[in-house]
């Protein structure tokens, strides 16, 4: 079983409803090529770090997917989507699983695995670690 | 920019300079890599926060001769960075 997660930045005139809506087309166009959205993480609108398309801000969203090896191939498929969706500013699929599997054999028996967000306890970002290794 | 923390094995050649009478001795605190003494595995790129400890004013990458990292979680704080840079969480320079 692979882990990924895939970012989106959307157009921050974007409206709720059409927010939810652009979510839901990825996610069915992953359910449908057999990937699971095991968590949705929506962060809202944020500043950009720089302009994109003259825009200041975008929305955000994270979807945390899990699927069998075989079902990776609905990627290309995905980017194209997003890639030609001019509501998108950006997205990025990450592959977690390698990198947490890794997290795990290092970390002490017994011990959760600590990740990034875990230093310092002032800034308490949720821990983005899913235990489905 | 943070500072590395304080505690961690201070043994090591960058010690001061015993004896030395008329030579200067230099103090110098031994870097510690930050996520080998928390033990931390994964650097995520959507923690912006902790992130932006590790660039520089102009948005560059904090070196590692500068923040005492090990190379491994060197590594994953660039992999980080560059990810977050490319979803405009962190900028790529400042003007």
């Amino acid at each position: 079983m692979r882990t990924y997660e895939l970012a989106i930045v959307a157009d921050p005139r974007l409206s709720d409803e059409e927010m939810v809506a652009l979510t839901d087309e990825t996610k069915q166009l992953i359910t449908a090529r057999g990937g699971e959205v095991v968590r949705e993480e929506s962060w809202g609108k944020r500043k950009l770090a720089y302009p994109i398309r003259k825009l200041s801000e975008g929305r955000y969203v994270f979807l945390h997917l899990q699927m069998e090896p075989k079902s990776a191939g609905l990627f290309p498929e995905v980017e194209l989507r997003l890639k030609q969706n001019d509501k998108v500013l950006r997205f990025l699929t990450v592959r977690t699983d390698l990198d947490l599997k890794r997290a795990t054999n290092r970390a002490k028996p017994g011990q959760p695995v600590r990740t990034f967000s875990m230093i310092d306890d002032s800034a308490p970002r949720e821990a983005v670690e899913e235990e489905t290794v | 920019m943070a500072p590395p923390p304080r505690s961690g094995p201070g043994r090591g050649r960058k010690g001061p300079v015993k004896g030395g009478a008329k030579k200067k001795t230099f103090f110098r605190r031994r870097k510690v890599c930050r996520f080998t003494a928390e033990h931390i595995e994964y650097v995520d790129y959507k923690d912006v926060k902790l992130l932006q400890q590790y660039i520089l004013e102009r948005a560059k990458i904090l070196p590692r001769r500068i923040s005492g990292n090990s190379a491994r979680h060197q590594r994953m704080v660039q992999a980080a960075i560059k990810r977050a840079r490319h979803l405009a969480l962190l900028p790529f320079t400042t003007d």
